[in-house]
């Protein structure tokens, strides 16, 4: 019986904790956030055609702490920010992207609720069963 | 007096055709990875992950004059670099790509048509998988005759400059999207493809 209220309190906490972390999370990662376009830079393609080079991928939110991957004062489709790809693969930098941590926050958000209700459902249970059993 | 006739409009057709086979040349895709990319660009709420290849081959014939043209690409499998080695093996997969089968992904284009200005529409057999779909996409196809700039950029003889994309959808090319993958790896995925060929 103890065991059992010990789990369900648990269960509450640990998904209060999850709840919290999953709108904390992406709040802390949002405002870091950019569009960016990766391009690759081609210089014939600057010279002859007077383009950049080749856009890699549409434009998408990413998180980029590294200021050197930005190709200053350019800007690419929907307003993005330029990112050199051959920088990004030189350097290893594998951007993380707002959507990849909004959809595990959004898992990790249903799954606390689910703890959350489990374990307080659980809580007033036991206690409902404790306070027959006492009377 | 006939066959004199017969004979000069034959010289003048022979002319003609003569003209015409010079003015459609041959691009080869030059063979420098900075000058040639391949990349495919698949969408989920997960993430959005772009493979891709500098290893593309292939060659166009291209007549700027009479706006016609027809192309030849094709593509390794095993050179499609998704950014995670792991990835890139299952790419490679019986489940996926089956690369030991079916090792490149080709396109051969059946014909074109001018729109406007260096914008195309061309139709063509794209295979992947051993599936063999026809496509009609749109191209930017852009031609600029040799000249010392196109040298001092390293190109050989006149220049062209082929772009385009086109979406695929996987299950049409029996690649079915099950296990870990689900949710992970969009239907369908885009296809894009930008290369310089060159006549030298």
């Amino acid at each position: 019986m103890k065991a059992l209220t010990i789990l369900a309190w648990l269960l509450a906490g640990g998904g209060l904790l999850g709840l919290i972390g999953s709108w904390a999370v992406p709040a802390w990662y949002r405002p870091q956030a950019q569009l960016i376009q990766r391009v690759q830079l081609n210089e014939a393609e600057y010279k002859l055609f007077g383009t950049l080079g080749d856009y890699v991928g549409s434009p998408q939110k990413m998180i980029i702490s590294d200021p050197k991957a930005f190709l200053e004062g350019k800007t690419g489709p929907n307003g993005s920010k330029l990112v050199s790809e051959d920088y990004l693969v030189q350097n290893k930098i594998y951007p993380l992207q707002l959507q990849t941590i909004e959809f595990f926050a959004e898992m990790v958000r249903y799954s606390s609720i689910g703890a959350v209700l489990v374990g307080a459902l659980g809580i007033a249970w036991l206690r409902r069963r404790r306070r027959l059993l006492v009377d | 007096m006939m066959t004199i006739r017969s004979f000069s409009l034959s010289f003048v057709a022979l002319g003609l055709a003569a003209t015409s086979l010079a003015q459609m040349k041959t691009y080869t895709i030059v063979n420098d990875p900075k000058h040639k990319l391949a990349q495919v660009e698949s969408k989920t709420a997960v993430e959005t992950f772009t493979g891709k290849s500098t290893a593309i081959t292939g060659s166009f014939s291209f007549d700027a004059a009479k706006k016609v043209g027809r192309g030849t690409l094709q593509l390794p499998v095993a050179s499609i670099d998704t950014g995670i080695p792991l990835r890139n093996e299952h790419l490679q997969d019986t489940n996926w790509l089956n690369a030991a089968k079916n090792p490149n992904i080709r396109f051969v284009s059946q014909g074109t048509r001018h729109l406007k200005g260096d914008e195309y529409e061309v139709t063509g057999n794209f295979t992947m998988n051993g599936v063999t779909k026809q496509i009609k996409t749109k191209a930017i196809v852009r031609q600029l005759p040799a000249s010392a700039q196109t040298r001092e950029l390293g190109f050989k003889g006149d220049v062209l400059r082929v772009e385009t994309s086109f979406p695929i959808t996987l299950k049409d090319f029996n690649v079915i999207i099950k296990g870990q993958a689900v949710g992970k790896v969009s239907e369908t995925v885009n296809v894009k493809i930008s290369v310089f060929a060159q006549t030298g």
